[in-house]
């Protein structure tokens, strides 16, 4: 008798995934926060031990960060700081959109927020190219409580469900979502934002086409999405990086002066250079709390050299 | 006497020989002599010192020494030389691709040179050996920090180096308060891969899950301060990052240490700041390697450890925290010890090779 096929083991993973997340948000809208970070900890201690192979990626990406081998005490101690804080992402991410304005101003302390108000100034709204790093939509959701207009890119993520609930979480917290769809130039729209004065949020320390610009990141090639660079080239407007490190009693963030945007009449070159620039800052962010990196595919290709 | 100083890396760089030839020059007017430094350097000039030039950063042997090797600066150091009019010009570092070459080759008076460095090999060393035997005899009286910096000249230039160690500010270190509160680890150093920092902070994880009240206090700063962010975070708020600390600064930070780890993992010639904390009566836990071991004997004035051993590291650090008695005698073995390398006695030394470079050749 044959089993069930593919498809079916398919579908129930996607299940699985719908319900798991389902559950996750309803858990994270209500549990009060000493419970809700109790619960992440506790979730983190029981599912840290199934994940091997995801436990072997993040620990490649960090000996390749700290400069050590994977299998070094402290890269492997980092690993599962790595799991630990993302635990508790899952747990605040959803708790931001039951917590009153004053909670969310209490705990996501800003530094650099003057470089986000001179360059709207100029009317040309700001390009913020963040990395994985602590919980990027909590900064989304401080912007917009203070009036900033946030646009963001959602990934089309599959299944459909999944896709929609993270849709609804983040226009809940105050973002545009303009998502990445086929027959839409998501670079039209978002050139039309920022001409609306909008500040565009990029998660962009991972290249998904495989036809980034080529950097080097912790003394190893890697690639980056061209897509903050080409945008700010092509409308004028400023682009910043910004990261944001979990604290222990909330957030802080930082917001870099803006990059020096050169136009030398090549435009590849300017992207690829503007980039660059990107994947420095980026590093330095990185370098600050390795830990706080949620990467969870292989940053590098191949084994760290040491 | 008039002696011109050459110092080969970056003036207002943190460094061992800076603060060596800083200490030196001050304690020789002391002493009545006239002193000049001359060094690499852009920022605003100091009395007695003379800038001669921007530094780039020459990366070599592990670490990155800002150097200064352009014609112009050794055009600087010809004209200060010939207008300061020197009776001595002790060059250190004479074979570094800096003042100190330049010093030790234009010098209008008699060479002293002294010798920090040690490497485990030195591949450009050896091949520029030949190139650099001219200057070596010119050089009248060699002195090298230790027997280790001392062993690897001589490896490649024969015999003829006298050791004179390093000098410490013993008063300076003497007055840091003794530990009051909480028991705290010391680190002093950078935070460089080779400094061991890992395996500091190895070992302080081992300690921390039994030592509920040991905290970690880190003076310094360095590529190696990433390993921070990649700690438990319970673990990093026991962690107290005070980052780089002008030398001068440094003896308040030795107050309320309860222990000194230095577990570097090899390239030390010396080990300045072992004296420094010894001369601070904090115990201090080392590794066993050439450079240190010259300076802490295990047992008497310090434990030493395995290189590259958290758990030896962490074990020794227990012991100096929890048996009874060698806290105390450690303190008192290394104060003792620290007094040996009083400036005050070194710099007499110092003098003995200026006056012995005076006297006329022999021969």
């Amino acid at each position: 008798m044959p089993g069930p096929g593919p498809e079916l083991w398919g579908q129930l993973a996607d299940l699985r995934s719908v319900l798991s997340l389902r559950a996750t948000q309803w858990l994270g809208m209500r549990l009060p926060r000493p419970v809700g970070l109790r619960a992440a900890e506790l979730y983190h201690r029981l599912s840290y031990p199934a994940s091997r192979a995801q436990r072997a990626v993040v620990a490649r990406n960090l000996a390749r960060v700290l400069g050590r081998p994977p299998g070094d005490p402290l890269v492997q101690r980092a690993t599962r700081e790595c799991f630990r804080l993302y635990a508790q992402y899952w747990y605040e991410t959803f708790a931001l959109r039951t917590m009153t304005p004053e909670e969310v101003d209490r705990r996501f302390r800003v530094q650099g927020i003057e470089h986000v108000d001179r360059a709207l100034e100029e009317g040309k709204g700001v390009v913020l190219a963040l990395p994985h790093m602590g919980n990027w939509d909590a900064a989304g959701h401080w912007l917009c409580l203070h009036g900033y207009r946030v646009t963001a890119v959602a990934e089309a993520l599959r299944p459909r469900e999944v896709f929609e609930l993270f849709y609804r979480h983040r226009r809940a917290l105050g973002l545009d979502i303009v998502p990445l769809v086929p027959g839409v130039r998501v670079s039209d729209v978002l050139a039309e934002r920022l001409a609306r004065n909008h500040v565009v949020a990029l998660v962009a320390d991972r290249d998904l086409t495989g036809r980034g610009v080529a950097v080097e990141m912790f003394g190893a090639p890697r690639r980056l999405p061209s897509g903050p660079a080409r945008l700010a080239l092509a409308t004028g407007a400023p682009l910043s990086t910004c990261s944001v490190y979990t604290a222990p009693d909330g957030w802080r963030c930082v917001i870099a002066p803006p990059l020096e945007v050169e136009r030398s009449g090549d435009l590849r070159e300017d992207v690829a250079r503007l980039t660059r620039s990107i994947a420095r800052d980026f590093e330095r962010f990185i370098a600050a709390a390795p830990a706080d990196w949620h990467m969870f595919q292989p940053a590098w290709d191949g084994e760290p050299s040491r | 006497m008039r002696v011109a100083l050459a110092c080969p890396y970056a003036w207002e760089a943190p460094g061992g020989v800076q603060v060596h030839v800083r200490a030196l020059a001050e304690h020789l007017s002391r002493r009545g002599h006239e002193t000049l430094v001359l060094a690499p350097g852009t920022g605003p000039s100091e009395p007695g010192v003379v800038l001669v030039g921007t530094p780039v950063r020459l990366r070599y042997g592990g670490t990155v020494a800002p150097v200064c090797f352009s014609p112009r600066s050794a055009l600087r150091v010809r004209g200060a030389l010939r207008a300061f009019a020197p009776h001595v010009v002790h060059a250190h570092e004479p074979f570094s691709p800096s003042t100190g070459l330049f010093a030790a080759l234009l010098s209008p008076a008699p060479v002293v040179a002294t010798f920090h460095a040690y490497a485990e090999r030195s591949g450009l060393y050896t091949a520029a050996a030949p190139l650099l035997r001219p200057l070596w005899r010119r050089l009248r009286v060699r002195l090298a920090v230790s027997q280790t910096a001392a062993a690897f000249v001589t490896a490649r230039f024969g015999p003829g180096v006298r050791v004179v160690p390093n000098g410490v500010d013993v008063d300076r270190f003497r007055a840091a308060a003794p530990p009051v509160g909480g028991r705290r680890l010391l680190w002093v150093n950078r935070l460089d891969p080779q400094k061991g920092f890992g395996v500091a902070l190895e070992a302080f994880v081992r300690l921390a899950r039994d030592l509920p009240d040991l905290e970690l206090v880190v003076v310094g700063d360095g590529r190696d301060r990433r390993l921070l962010g990649g700690l438990p975070a319970h673990v990093r708020a026991r962690v107290d990052l005070r980052g780089a600390v002008p030398h001068e600064a440094l003896p308040a930070h030795f107050a309320g240490a309860s222990a000194f780890v230095a577990p570097a993992l090899g390239q030390e010639s010396f080990g300045m700041v072992l004296v420094e904390a010894m001369a601070a009566g904090v115990p201090v836990v080392a590794s066993d390697i050439p450079g240190y071991r010259e300076v802490v004997r295990d047992g008497v004035d310090g434990l030493l450890v395995p290189p590259a051993d958290p758990e030896a590291l962490a074990a020794a650090v227990r012991r100096v925290l929890e048996e009874p008695g060698l806290a105390e005698r450690l303190r008192a073995g290394g104060r003792a010890r620290a007094e040996e390398f009083r400036w005050e006695a070194v710099v007499e030394r110092v003098e003995g090779a200026y006056r012995e470079a005076l006297e006329p050749p022999r021969g």
